[in-house]
């Protein structure tokens, strides 16, 4: 690391260009050890914008003064960055800090804070602080207004002699800071960066602290001829009033600093309120006292003529109220890209999280995509095993209705068969034929009475699909009651039919409805016989009533028995029997093909035992083929 | 097959009118008898209970079955046969049928070539019956002398040793014995013997 840090160019120059200085330094150091033994410590704080290095190189003489002139006391020096000395300076780690005017106001107006001297630089005496704009010698960039919408480097946002200078210079003229420059970057400490990076072509310009330039000339880091120094606008006249001064545009400032922004104090020394008074004005006293020709005053570094007693920190006080009471509020997207650029890893970091929430969003929707085609296959697949279990129903019944469907078709068969046999006897006796076609007629007539009972049957279980035909409602019950005559006439139950005047015929799913009347009937007829064999005395006699009422906009059928009644009120629901043979469906699925029909069916128990059924179905429907 | 028992009635009871009127043709072109009744009620009301005969009945009819008829006949002591017809044959209705005594038991539709020979069956066993009956009613017409008297008569003895036994003149054995012959329509001992055994048989 060490190593690494001594191969940079920046520093084998330091160290060739100030061996001697380190000498000096080093002897001082060790003379400084043997003072510390016997004296206080009193702990001095002092910005060191360029790196910890440079500060106590260039510092060093000034506490060698101050630590020969004051007795009984030693000075330790302590390089900081802003945000250190405004800790340090909270926590009460100082007793004097020096720093320089921007840092100087901030400090002084949250703390307690007593000026003691400001330095005085050669050529520019109380006044050296300011931003310098540079741009290459060869660049075609002459005035300020040429950079428009280029970027530049500088070292921070909060860098006053630097940055904070030239956008009030930029103020001042009308301009607005934030949107001159296309981008600004912010390259940090030490403030050297920024020359590289205009020397490498990385920005069209740079602002620095005013010296910087001919400083880093001055130590071969740079060359000097290289650069050039923007000059401030001429329209812009500083007041006098307010202590600015301005220098020649461009101009070598004294000791051949130029400037850009007009200047303002110069670094100053401060007493803290954990400060000594006494001490403060022995130091003050010393560092007027200091003679312009020291080695302190003399170092080439940074110019320093000696001190001065403390100069108005008013001008700097004024740029910070300026620029507080417009704040530097930069539109969005720099905002926003300057945040990207400082924080790439998070950026990326939180790309990559968008483009998987991209990527989840899609595979998402693609399963929505596949579970909704699921989904409407489930329905229709769903839809046809309602069909199918429907018809399953349907076939039960006629299972069910087995024995009396049997019975039915005896009854013709068995007269046809006798009807035959006549028939083969009249022939035998020679009888003529007005004595045979009359029982011809007879047998004809059976045949139909079969192919009844048999189309009666077929068209209940005839196909799995619905669909929807005008019918004859009373028609269609009196063919149920048909159905279920024989289980009727076999348990002895009576079936009542009041009918009603309905004018036109309804559309109906006819199967469907044959079904749901087979099904309430088939209930009655076990409820009834139920009934029987559990409490009836001698007198029971099983009804069932069918009334059908025309209303306004529907017909309503009830359908009421004498039975046991129902152990289960309300709506009709899948699997739930209290018979022993039931499939527990007949209800759900005459509810379901009811309800179809945009019609209602509710189940009620009926005083003193027994059920009703009632059963609405719209008048005027003609559903819509799907 | 006797011009006697092909002239007694046969009843048809069945609530479906094809079935009835079918069967009635079928039979009376075979020469029987018949009366058609498609309501239960309406046939025990009009039927003659002492009359032979047969009923052809079918088993499930509404109101009144052909099982609660045939209690009925049984009931009224008619000598009327039973035939059973029905839809769906179940033995156990079968078993019933026969014990409690009817003749046959059929499941529909049953062809002629069967049904004739039991229906001339269940004429003969009817004419029987009712034979049988009509003895009986004779008997129980008999005051205790008469049967004191018949029961003497049977075994051979003369109107005398009756009259020596019993005590009582010959000429009122004489007379006795007239009413009981008159009584059972017989015209000799032997005739009145004979019909006596037969008597004998269903007591």
């Amino acid at each position: 690391m060490r190593s690494a840090h001594f191969s940079h160019p920046l520093f084998t120059a330091v160290l060739k260009g100030l061996l001697p200085v380190f000498l000096a330094l080093y002897l001082m150091l060790l003379d400084t050890a043997e003072v510390s033994a016997k004296d206080k410590e009193i702990p001095v704080g002092v910005l060191a914008p360029r790196g910890e290095l440079i500060a106590r190189q260039n510092w060093q003489p000034t506490f060698e003064w101050l630590n020969q002139q004051i007795d009984g006391v030693e000075f330790t020096l302590h390089p900081l960055n802003l945000t250190n000395m405004a800790q340090a300076v909270e926590q009460r780690h100082l007793d004097f800090i020096i720093t320089n005017p921007g840092q100087a106001v901030q400090l002084g107006r949250r703390f307690e804070l007593s000026w003691i001297a400001s330095q005085n630089m050669s050529g520019m005496g109380s006044h050296g602080i300011g931003s310098a704009l540079v741009v290459k010698k060869d660049s075609g960039y002459h005035r300020i207004s040429d950079l428009y919408h280029k970027p530049i480097a500088a070292v921070s946002e909060e860098a006053f002699g630097g940055y904070l200078t030239l956008v009030h210079h930029l103020f001042r003229k009308g301009l607005d800071p934030i949107r001159f420059f296309s981008d600004v970057h912010f390259l940090g400490y030490p403030v050297d960066a920024s020359l590289y990076q205009l020397r490498d072509g990385v920005v069209d310009a740079a602002v620095v602290p005013v010296c910087l330039l001919e400083q880093m000339d001055r130590d071969g880091l740079l060359n000097g001829d290289e650069f050039r120094v923007l000059a401030g606008s001429d329209g812009d006249v500083p007041s006098e009033k307010s202590g600015l001064r301005m220098p020649e545009p461009g101009s070598p400032t004294g000791n051949h600093c130029r400037a850009t922004t007009a200047l303002y104090p110069n670094w100053s020394i401060a007493r803290t309120a954990h400060g000594d008074i006494g001490l403060a004005k022995r130091i003050g006293q010393a560092l007027l006292a200091m003679p312009s020709d020291h080695s302190a005053s003399q170092s080439p570094v940074n110019a320093v003529k000696g001190w001065i007693p403390p100069v108005s920190l008013l001008s700097v006080d004024q740029l910070y109220e300026t620029l507080d009471l417009h704040p530097l509020v930069r539109p969005l997207w720099q905002q926003v890209l300057r945040w990207l650029n400082s924080h790439r890893d998070w950026a990326l970091m939180m790309l990559s999280a968008l483009l998987l929430m991209v990527a989840y969003h899609f595979w998402l929707q693609m399963r929505f995509k596949q579970s909704r085609i699921r989904l409407t296959e489930t329905l229709s697949r769903l839809a046809e095993k309602q069909g199918q279990l429907e018809h399953a129903q349907r076939v039960s019944i006629v299972g069910e209705l087995g024995t009396s469907i049997a019975h039915e078709i005896n009854q013709p068969l068995s007269a046809i068969r006798n009807y035959t046999e006549s028939v083969r006897t009249r022939l035998k006796k020679q009888l003529p034929a007005d004595k045979i076609t009359p029982v011809l007629d007879q047998v004809v007539t059976q045949l139909d009475r079969t192919d009844a009972i048999i189309e009666r049957l077929r068209s209940l279980i005839k196909r799995p699909e619905v669909s929807y035909q005008s019918s004859d409602l009373q028609a269609l019950i009196t063919e149920c009651a048909e159905l279920i005559k024989h289980q009727l006439n076999e348990q002895g139950i009576e079936l009542q039919l009041n009918k009603a005047e309905l004018a036109e015929n309804l559309w109906l799913d006819r199967t469907g409805m044959q079904q749901v009347f087979v099904n309430l009937f088939s209930n009655a007829i076990d409820a009834c016989t139920e009934y029987q064999t559990r409490h009836a005395t001698g007198e029971y006699k099983g009804r069932i009533l069918v009334e059908i009422e025309s209303r306004q906009e529907s017909v309503m059928i009830t359908v009421t028995d004498n039975g046991t009644g129902l152990l289960f009120e309300g709506y009709p629901r899948a699997f739930l029997t209290t018979k022993n043979e039931g499939l527990g469906l007949g209800l759900t699925i005459s509810r379901d093909i009811v309800e179809r029909q945009s019609g209602t069916l509710r189940i009620r128990n009926h005083l003193p035992h027994g059920c009703e059924v009632s059963l609405e179905l719209p008048r005027h429907r003609h559903p819509s083929k799907k | 097959m006797q011009p006697e028992e092909k002239r007694l009635p046969v009843y048809i009871v069945d609530d479906d009118q094809a079935a009835c009127e079918s069967l009635s043709m079928m039979l009376e072109d075979h020469d029987f008898h018949t009366q058609a009744y498609t309501d239960g009620r309406f046939f025990l009301e009009n039927y003659d209970p002492s009359a032979a005969g047969c009923v052809i009945l079918d088993s499930r009819m509404p109101d009144l079955n052909g099982q609660q008829l045939h209690q009925r006949l049984r009931e009224e002591g008619s000598p009327l046969s039973v035939i059973f017809l029905t839809g769906y044959g179940d033995v156990p209705m079968a078993v019933q049928a026969l014990q409690s005594g009817a003749v046959h038991f059929f499941q529909k539709p049953v062809k002629a070539d069967v049904l004739i020979p039991a229906i001339e069956d269940a004429l003969y066993t009817s004419l029987e019956q009712a034979e049988k009956l009509a003895l009986r009613k004779a008997f129980d017409t008999l005051t205790s002398r008469e049967i004191d008297i018949l029961k003497l008569l049977i075994i051979g003895q003369r109107n005398a040793s009756i009259a020596d036994e019993l005590c009582i003149a010959v000429r009122t054995v004489e007379v006795h014995r007239a009413s009981l012959m008159k009584k059972f329509a017989a015209n000799t001992i032997a005739e009145l013997a004979f019909r006596y055994g037969k008597l004998n048989e269903t007591l």
